[in-house]
């Protein structure tokens, strides 16, 4: 089960699960946003590809016009299945302690 | 000692896997830093079974055993077209990046996961064999 909670302006809130079963939900609410944007992974216990392809369509999109994704606290297990897909560098974020 | 189950060809099995994986897990006392790679790996090789082999009227098998020092996941799809992952070239990362796609990533996650892989199909079952080590 994922959890979005995206009341504070700027900030989104992710708890729970981001796996195939969550994508399509997690797509209806990243879909809508327009500007630059922090993405709060603290609670957030995994992640599979069918969740980083919704955060990099996202970011893909944003880049367009000059804005973009930051990632904070994110656990090393999460943050592991970005670097291992090749993808982190595309967002900003800590990743540096992890390498 | 093996545990086997088998799945509805349904993206919301998904969430019946992972408790599957779970009881593996626990019951055979896996370290539990090893269940967040066995998820990811069994939830992209099951997804990509669901969603491209759609017209199976089989259900999806998926098998742990433990051996020692690591971790054997068999995934068996039934009635299905070939389709060798370990001979799958996604396209490399920074071509990813140059074109904004969004392909390939969840068959790099298992390959870069896990230590070990095996495909095999005969007959039209697909089978494959994922191994992880252990640490010691």
């Amino acid at each position: 089960m994922l959890t979005i909670d995206d009341n504070k302006t700027g900030v989104i809130r992710l708890s729970g699960r981001l796996s195939a079963v969550e994508a399509a939900q997690a797509d209806t609410v990243f879909d809508q946003i327009e500007t630059t944007c922090t993405i709060d992974f603290k609670e957030l216990d995994y992640i599979s590809s069918a969740g980083l392809r919704v955060l990099l369509k996202t970011q893909w999109r944003l880049m367009e016009t000059g804005h973009g994704l930051t990632f904070v606290n994110m656990e090393p297990s999460i943050k592991n299945v970005f670097q291992l897909a090749g993808i982190d560098e595309v967002f900003d974020g800590e990743w540096e302690d992890q390498k | 000692m093996t545990m086997e189950r088998r799945f509805q060809r349904d993206l919301n099995a998904v969430d019946k896997v992972f408790d599957f994986i779970n009881e593996f897990v626990t019951s055979f006392k896996v370290d539990p830093s090893v269940a967040f790679p066995i998820n990811v790996a069994v939830e992209e090789l099951f997804v990509n079974m669901v969603l491209y082999n759609a017209e199976s009227p089989e259900d999806i098998s998926i098998a742990f055993e433990k051996e020692e020092g690591k971790v054997i996941i068999i995934l068996r799809d039934f009635d299905s077209d070939p389709f060798d992952m370990t001979e799958y070239k996604a396209a490399d990362v920074q071509t990813l990046i140059e074109e904004r796609k969004v392909g390939g990533l969840g068959l790099r996650l298992v390959k870069n996961m896990m230590d070990e892989i095996y495909y095999e199909y005969k007959d039209r079952k697909t089978r494959i064999k994922l191994i992880k080590n252990l640490d010691a």
